[in-house]
């Protein structure tokens, strides 16, 4: 039997086992009126959110203003700052190696941040025993980041966020020697990780759905920051079944045509 | 009345135009859901929860797609987030379906080899299995499947053909029968 026959025969066995019923349109249209129009009272609700978003975003362009005007004002002239990856392993304890941002400028100490200190499982968290994550520690700098990323971390940002990362989780070797061997991998996942962190501390963080997401792939990133030398072919198996246990990439997917709706 | 009209109404609370809204678009939406969950009150709930998300999300509608793309778009994550809860909380009752199945044993042959073409269908990876189900047996355009999945066209056909190689890489054994 030719493919072409074997497939028609698939589908018309399907079509016929798994008709729809009718659609019970009433039934269901009672049920999201009173979800979508509520009371004639709440209607205006549609405008008070868009009159939300307006407000928010001119204070987020404000407040973007506000802050360049400060930074002006307050940097000493010819100051440039610029951002420099180190990896620093962490050993402790077994847990994972993350790769640091460090920040360097010429002038001025350390302008922005978010420091990683050694990892540990996360309190709650569903993961197995043997799988650590890096904990965040706020410090100032990245605080003042993170409230950049509340007013921007949203739409096409968040987009752009989820669409590099996954372009690095399904271009990810196969191979682990590959893998290992990869330093723009590694540097690349630890740019996300702390896109990441950022992320989950901003304003786009408080939605359920996606905080969970950006766990997910900060646990992720840093097992595949800490790739770069790794000796382990364990490593890259382990980033493997945690993208497909947790459907990680299906879910980047839904939440990045979830942020092309909303943007 | 044209969909931009619809749309103005709607977000000026006309209901009238919101039930318009909703009968022109959920027949399908339903089906695809149904098709996608084969579960008659899932695919009630994913229906009443696209549009309720579509109504709420109408005024950041930006009409770069068309009202319909936009609303399957919004279909299709409700079911797969939808599929995915229901595959974690089902998780742990696996010995009961293996007990059923143990049960219907003595069933025809014919339903036999139905069950396991759809327990196939079931098991492909949710990407081609969305694009398989989408065209094959809703019959959307890969251009209509490319632009609600925000994917290339080149890659819905990609997809599709993938899901019916799974499948017959699956059903070999069926297919000496």
């Amino acid at each position: 039997m030719e493919d072409e026959q074997f497939d028609e025969i698939i589908r018309q066995r399907l079509a016929t086992s798994r008709r729809p019923p009718e659609p019970p349109l009433d039934e269901m249209w009672a049920q999201i009126e009173p979800r979508a129009f509520g009371d004639a009272a709440s209607r205006p609700m549609l405008h008070a959110h868009e009159s939300r978003w307006r407000v928010a975003t001119l204070a987020a362009a404000a407040a973007l203003v506000i802050g360049v005007g400060l930074g002006w004002y307050v940097a000493p002239p010819r100051t440039v700052t610029h951002v420099v990856m180190s990896s620093r392993p962490t050993t402790t304890s077994g847990s994972v190696a993350v790769t640091e941002p460090a920040h360097e400028s010429l002038n001025t100490p350390r302008a922005t941040g978010v420091a990683i200190a050694n990892t540990q499982p996360m309190p709650g968290s569903s993961r197995g025993p043997d799988v650590a994550v890096p904990q965040r520690v706020a410090d100032p700098g990245a605080t003042r980041l993170a409230a950049q990323f509340n007013d921007v971390g949203n739409g096409s940002d968040m987009g752009r966020y989820l669409a590099q990362t996954a372009a690095l989780l399904a271009s990810l070797p196969s191979d682990h020697a590959a893998a290992a061997s990869d330093t723009a991998v590694a540097t690349r996942a630890s740019d996300l990780l702390t896109q990441t962190h950022l992320l989950l501390d901003s304003r786009a963080g408080n939605d359920p759905t996606l905080h969970r997401l950006l766990e997910d792939l900060e646990l992720v990133l840093a097992q595949v920051a800490r790739l770069r030398g790794s000796r382990n072919g364990a490593d890259l198996q382990l980033i493997h079944q945690a993208l497909t246990v947790h459907d990680v990439l299906p879910r980047v997917h839904d939440a990045t045509v979830e942020a092309s709706i909303t943007d | 009345m044209s969909e931009a009209q619809l749309i103005t109404r709607v977000l000026a609370g006309d209901r009238l135009a919101g039930r318009e809204l909703y009968d022109t678009h959920a027949p399908r939406v339903f089906r695809l859901a149904y098709r996608m969950t084969c579960d008659e009150e899932l695919a009630r709930e994913c229906t009443q929860d696209t549009f309720v998300r579509a109504f709420a999300k109408l005024a950041s509608f930006r009409q770069q797609a068309t009202l319909a793309t936009w609303i399957h778009r919004i279909a299709v994550s409700a079911v797969l987030e939808a599929l995915r809860s229901r595959r974690r909380w089902s998780a742990r009752f696996v010995d009961l379906d293996e007990a059923r199945d143990v049960m219907t044993e003595g069933v025809t042959h014919d339903a036999e080899l139905l069950a396991r073409l759809e327990r196939a269908v079931d098991e492909l990876p949710e990407i081609y299995r969305t694009a398989l189900i989408m065209h094959d047996l809703e019959g959307y355009t890969h251009a209509a499947i490319a632009d609600v999945l925000a994917i290339a066209e080149g890659t819905s056909k990609t997809r599709v053909a993938q899901a019916r190689a799974k499948l017959r890489d699956t059903l070999a054994v069926l297919r000496e029968q």
